[in-house]
C-alpha cells in the first residue's frame, strides 16, 4: 500500500521547500523595494540589503535550530509557546499571523503597482458614459484609493479566493516559477551590467550623499525583503527528512536572496540615479534603461511579468503559512477551533483564509497608500517575533528538556541567539513611530486576548514557567510570581483515566474512579489496554485490531452498564499496545488525565512484574496523582488512614474525604508516635486532620514499634486501608514487588496505595501530548 | 448471495461517512469485507492548501465515524486507510489495486454545478473512467 505511506505526507524535497523560501522572499526585495529604500538611503542601500540580511541570517540559524528539533506546523509560534508559555504564544502567534497580513498587503500592492503599469491606459467602454480605465483612481471625499490599490485589491481577492477554493497540484508550479524568475534575473543581471556607470552611483559626489546614517534607517525599511525563510519553517511537518532540509533551504534561500538583492541592487543604482528611480515599479523602470537597445519591450515585459508572479507567490506563500499558524494557535486553544475547520468540498482551511484575506484587504484599503507604513508594520512584528524565538531557544539550551534534540544547532552558543535578539529589536529602533505604534498596538492586542480568552481556555505551560516555578526558593519572589501570573487556568475537565486490563473484572475500579471525579465534577474515562505481542503489528485499521476493538469496546459497555458510577460521566476506549504498562503512562499524558486509578493483583498484564522500559523513568516523573487499588471487594464503610504527615499523605486525606462526601465512609486516622510523646503525636494528628478537613475523623495513636504490625492489626476493623506514598518511588518498588514489610499483603481489606507526583517535571509538559505514538489509538 | 466479495468505500468527512454508512447498509449482505479510505491532497512538491496535521486528525476521526457507525459487526471485516496523493480519484484507484477491491462503492454528494466544478467533480471521475466496476449509492431512506 504505497499510498498509505506517511512517508508520503512528508513530500516536500529540498528544492521545492528552497523554491518556497526563495519565491517568498525575492519578491518584496528587488521588484517592490529599491525605488523608495534607494531614495532614502542613497546609493549604499546595497549595505542596508547586506545588513537587513545579515540580521535574517543570525535568526535563520535559530529558527533553523528549533525547527529540527520540532518541525511542527506553526514554526515560530509552536517554538516560543514551548518555551515561553502561552502569553509569549499568543504574541508570537498573534504577532506572526498579523505581520504576515501586513506583509500579504505589501506584497499585493507590489503586484498592484506592476498590473497598473502594464494596464496604464487600457479603457473599458461604457455605453453612455464613454470610457474609463481598466484601474481607475476612486476619489471620493478625502477618501482616495489609487489604481495601485484598486489592483491590489483585485489580486488580493484572487490570491485569497484561490487558497479558499483551493488551488489542485500546486507543487510543480511553485519551483517552475522560481526557476523562471532567477533565469530572467540573471539575464537581467548579464545585461544590466553592461549600462553600469560608476558615474551613476556618485552622482552626487559620493555614495552616501545623504549621509552614512541613513544605512540602518534603510535597514529596517528593506528588512521585509527577508521575511520568507521562516515560511519553511512553519510547514516543518511536510518537509522530508527535516533534520537536514530545513536548515539547508532556510540558511541557503537567506544567503542566495542576499546575494540576489546586493547584485541587483548595485545594478540599480548604477544604472539609474539613486533618487529617479520609480518608486512604485522599480525594476520595470530599470528594466527600460537596460533593454532599451536589445531585447526591448520582450525584456521589460518579461521583468514586468517576473514582478507579478513573483510578489503573487509571496502573498500565496504567506497566505497558506498563516493557515499553519492559526492551527498551531487552534490546537492550544489560543483561538477557538472553529477558526481551522476543513471546508467539507474543498478541504481548505477556508475560515482561517477567509479571516486573513479580510485582514489584507483592510490594510490594502487603509494603509495601501503608503508602501511604507506596511513593510516596517510587517517588519516590526516579525522582529518581534524573532526575538522572542531567540530567547525560545534560550530557554530550551538552558532548561536541558531531555526531549530538545535538534539535528542542527546554532553555531557560538550563547553568542548567537543573544545577537539575535539584540539586531531583531536594535532593527525596531530604526522604524518610524507610527508603525512602531500600529505593531504594539497588535501586541497589546495579543496580550488582552491572552487575558480575556486564551489563559481560561489553554492548558499548555511553557518551559520557562515551569523552570521558574520549579526553583521558586532560589529565584527572586518577583520572578515567581509574574510566572505563576501569567499561568494558564483552564485545564479542561478533571478527568480520572481508568486503565482497564481486564473489563470483566474491573467494576470495582470504575465506581471508585467516579468517587473522585464526581468529587471534583469531572469525568471518568476508562481504557481498555489490550496487550498484544510486539509480532502482531499496530498498523491502523486491520482487521484483527478491529476484531479486538469490537470485542473491548462490548465488554466495556458491560462493566459500564453494571458498574455503580453514581451518574458521572464514562467514556470508554480501548487502546492496543505492545507494552501495556507503559501504555498507562501514555494514556495518562494523552488524555491530560488529573488521577489514574488502576487495579493491582493477579490477572493484569502489569502486574507480571515484567520490565519493559527502565522502570524508573516511567514511575520517577509520574504524570497526574496515581491510585493503585488492590481489590478485595469495595467496601468503603470504614476507611482506615494511616499518615506521618508530609505531602505524602495529602492525597490519602484527599481521598478519604471524597469517600466520606459521596459515600459516607467513617474515616479513622492512624498516626505512629515514633519518639514523640502521645500528648504530642495527639496534637499533631488533630492539627493535620483539621487542616485535611477530617476533624470528625476518629483518631488513633500508636504509640508502639511495629507500625507496621500496628497498621495490619488496626486494618482488621476496617474495609479500606488508604496507603500513602511516603516516599517516592511506591509505584516503582509494587512492580517490582520488593516494598518490604509488604503491609498490603498482610491485611485481609482492599488497599489503596495513593501517589502524588512531587512537581511536575518540565519534559512531559512540553512534549507529553503529541508524541509518535499516534498509531497506538 | 455475494455480488462484490471486497469493496473500497471513500470516505471525505465526518457527516459524508455516516452518509456512506447508511447508504451501504442497505446492501451490506452481499459485501464480505470493506475497505474504508480517506484521501488527504497533496500539494506534490508545494505548500499543502490545509495544515497537513489538521487532515490527519480529520482522516482519522471521521474513518473512526464509519467504524462506529457500521458497528462491530460479525459479518463484516472492515479496514480503514488514510491515503496520499495530489489527485483525489486517481489515489482511490491506486488503492483500488493496493486494496485488490472488486468494485469501488461510493455516494455522491452531489452540489451545485459551480461547487462540483471548483471542487473538482470526484463523482463523475469515479464513474467514468474505473479500473473496476464502480458503484454509486443510493441516498439513505
Amino acid at each position: 500500500m504505497a499510498n498509505t505511506d506517511e512517508e508520503l505526507a512528508k513530500d516536500l524535497g529540498l528544492v521545492s521547500a528552497l523554491a518556497i523560501g526563495i519565491g517568498t522572499m525575492v519578491g518584496a526585495g528587488i521588484f517592490v523595494l529599491p525605488g523608495v529604500a534607494a531614495a532614502e538611503a542613497g546609493p549604499v542601500v546595497v549595505i542596508s540589503f547586506l545588513i537587513g540580511g545579515s540580521i535574517a541570517m543570525v535568526n535563520a540559524l535559530s529558527v533553523s535550530e528549533l525547527g529540527t528539533a520540532m518541525p511542527k506546523a506553526g514554526g515560530a509560534y509552536y517554538y516560543i509557546n514551548r518555551a515561553l508559555g502561552p502569553l509569549f504564544g499568543s504574541i508570537s502567534g498573534m504577532g506572526d499571523w498579523m505581520g504576515l497580513a501586513f506583509a500579504s498587503a505589501f506584497y499585493c500592492i507590489g503586484f498592484g503597482g506592476y498590473l497598473a503599469t502594464l494596464l496604464s491606459g487600457v479603457t473599458v467602454p461604457i455605453p453612455l458614459y464613454g470610457s474609463v480605465e481598466l484601474l481607475p483612481t476612486i476619489v471620493i471625499g478625502p477618501f482616495v484609493l489609487t489604481d495601485i490599490q484598486i489592483g491590489a485589491l483585485l489580486a488580493g481577492i484572487a490570491f485569497v479566493g484561490i487558497n479558499y477554493i483551493g488551488a489542485k497540484e500546486t507543487g510543480g508550479v511553485q519551483t517552475v516559477i522560481v526557476a523562471l524568475l532567477l533565469a530572467i534575473l540573471t539575464i537581467f543581471a548579464f545585461v544590466g551590467f553592461f549600462s553600469f556607470d560608476w558615474g551613476t552611483v556618485v552622482v552626487d559626489g559620493s555614495v552616501a550623499p545623504l549621509g552614512y546614517g541613513e544605512i540602518l534607517p534603510g535597514a529596517a525599511l528593506v528588512f521585509v525583503s527577508y521575511l520568507g525563510y521562516a515560511k519553511i519553517a512553519t510547514i516543518g511537518e511536510e518537509l522530508k527528512n527535516p533534520g537536514r532540509n530545513l536548515p539547508i533551504a532556510i540558511i541557503g534561500s537567506v544567503a542566495i536572496v542576499m546575494v540576489i538583492y546586493s547584485i541587483l541592487v548595485g545594478l540599480m543604482v548604477g544604472i539609474i540615479p539613486y533618487n529617479a528611480i520609480d518608486l512604485e515599479t522599480p525594476m520595470s523602470d530599470v528594466a527600460s534603461v537596460v533593454f532599451a537597445n536589445n531585447l526591448g519591450v520582450i525584456g521589460v515585459t518579461s521583468i514586468t511579468v517576473a514582478a507579478l508572479l513573483a510578489t503573487a507567490s509571496s502573498a500565496n506563500a504567506s497566505i497558506l503559512a498563516s493557515a499553519r499558524i492559526n492551527f498551531a494557535m487552534g490546537r492550544d486553544k489560543i483561538v477557538t477551533g472553529w477558526l481551522n475547520e476543513i471546508h467539507p468540498r474543498f478541504a481548505t482551511p477556508y475560515r482561517s483564509i477567509a479571516v486573513t484575506g479580510a485582514l489584507i484587504l483592510v490594510f490594502i484599503v487603509v494603509l495601501g497608500g503608503d508602501l511604507e507604513v506596511l513593510a516596517k508594520a510587517a517588519s516590526v512584528l516579525h522582529l518581534v517575533v524573532y526575538a522572542l524565538i531567540n530567547a525560545a531557544l534560550i530557554v530550551f539550551r538552558e532548561a536541558d528538556v531531555p526531549e530538545y534534540d535538534p539535528d542542527f544547532r546554532v553555531p557560538f552558543y550563547p553568542i548567537t541567539p543573544i545577537l539575535g535578539i539584540v539586531l531583531s529589536l536594535g532593527l525596531i529602533g530604526f522604524m518610524e513611530r507610527v508603525e512602531i505604534a500600529l505593531s504594539l498596538l497588535f501586541v497589546v492586542a495579543a496580550v488582552v486576548w491572552y487575558g480575556v480568552y486564551a489563559r481560561t481556555e489553554t492548558d499548555r505551560v511553557g518551559v520557562l514557567s515551569e523552570y521558574i516555578l520549579s526553583r521558586s526558593d532560589e529565584l527572586p519572589d518577583a520572578a515567581v510570581s509574574a510566572a505563576t501570573a501569567a499561568q494558564p487556568t483552564g485545564n479542561g475537565e478533571y478527568t480520572v483515566l481508568v486503565p482497564v486490563s481486564n473489563p470483566r473484572t474491573e467494576g470495582h475500579l470504575l465506581s471508585l474512579a467516579s468517587v473522585v471525579a464526581k468529587a471534583n465534577d469531572g469525568v471518568v474515562r476508562a481504557v481498555h489496554i489490550v496487550e498484544v505481542p510486539d509480532q502482531t503489528p499496530l498498523s491502523e485499521g486491520s482487521a484483527h485490531l478491529r476484531q479486538i476493538d469490537s470485542d473491548s469496546q462490548q465488554l466495556m459497555e458491560r462493566v459500564r452498564e453494571h458498574a455503580d458510577t453514581m451518574d458521572v460521566p464514562v467514556d470508554v476506549k480501548t487502546v492496543v499496545s505492545h507494552r501495556a504498562f507503559e501504555e498507562v503512562f501514555n494514556v495518562a499524558r494523552r488524555e491530560h488525565a488529573d488521577t489514574v486509578v488502576m487495579g493491582w493483583g493477579p490477572g493484569r498484564a502489569w502486574t507480571a512484574g515484567r520490565a519493559e522500559r527502565p522502570l524508573d523513568e516511567l514511575t520517577h516523573d509520574l504524570p497526574c496523582d496515581f491510585l493503585v487499588f488492590n481489590d478485595r471487594g469495595l467496601e468503603p464503610e470504614r476507611v482506615l488512614v494511616p499518615t506521618a504527615g508530609g505531602t505524602g499523605s495529602d492525597l490519602s486525606a484527599e481521598l478519604a474525604r471524597n469517600l466520606r462526601d459521596q459515600l459516607g465512609s467513617t474515616i479513622t486516622l492512624f498516626h505512629a508516635a515514633g519518639d514523640k510523646t502521645a500528648a504530642d503525636a495527639e496534637y499533631f494528628l488533630r492539627e493535620w486532620a483539621a487542616d485535611h478537613g477530617l476533624g470528625d475523623a476518629e483518631m488513633v495513636i500508636d504509640t508502639g514499634d511495629d507500625i507496621e504490625g500496628a497498621i495490619v492489626d488496626a486494618a482488621a476493623e476496617h474495609t479500606l486501608l488508604i496507603m500513602g506514598a511516603t516516599e517516592r518511588g511506591l509505584l516503582s518498588r509494587l512492580v517490582r514487588g520488593t516494598l518490604a514489610h509488604d503491609v498490603i499483603e498482610d491485611v485481609e481489606c482492599s488497599v489503596l496505595v495513593a501517589e502524588r507526583p512531587t512537581g511536575r517535571s518540565i519534559r512531559e509538559r512540553l512534549f507529553g501530548v503529541r508524541t509518535s505514538d499516534t498509531t497506538d489509538d | 448471495m455475494v455480488l462484490f466479495q471486497h469493496v473500497l468505500v471513500p470516505v471525505a468527512t465526518g457527516d459524508d461517512a455516516d452518509a456512506t454508512c447508511d447508504a451501504l447498509v442497505p446492501y451490506i449482505d452481499d459485501i464480505e469485507r470493506v475497505t474504508a479510505v480517506h484521501v488527504i491532497e497533496k500539494a506534490g512538491g508545494g505548500i499543502d492548501k490545509a495544515p497537513l496535521e489538521k487532515r490527519q486528525e480529520d482522516a482519522a476521526a471521521c474513518l473512526e465515524r464509519f467504524a462506529s457507525r457500521l458497528g462491530g459487526r460479525e459479518d463484516i471485516e472492515l479496514d480503514t486507510w488514510t491515503a496520499y496523493g495530489t489527485d483525489v480519484v486517481e489515489t482511490l484507484f491506486e488503492a483500488v489495486a493496493d486494496a485488490e477491491a472488486d468494485a469501488i462503492v461510493f455516494r455522491a454528494r452531489g452540489g451545485s454545478r459551480l461547487v462540483r466544478l471548483l471542487a473538482g467533480d470526484v463523482s463523475t471521475r469515479l464513474i467514468t473512467e474505473p479500473p473496476v466496476p464502480a458503484v454509486s449509492l443510493p441516498r439513505a431512506e
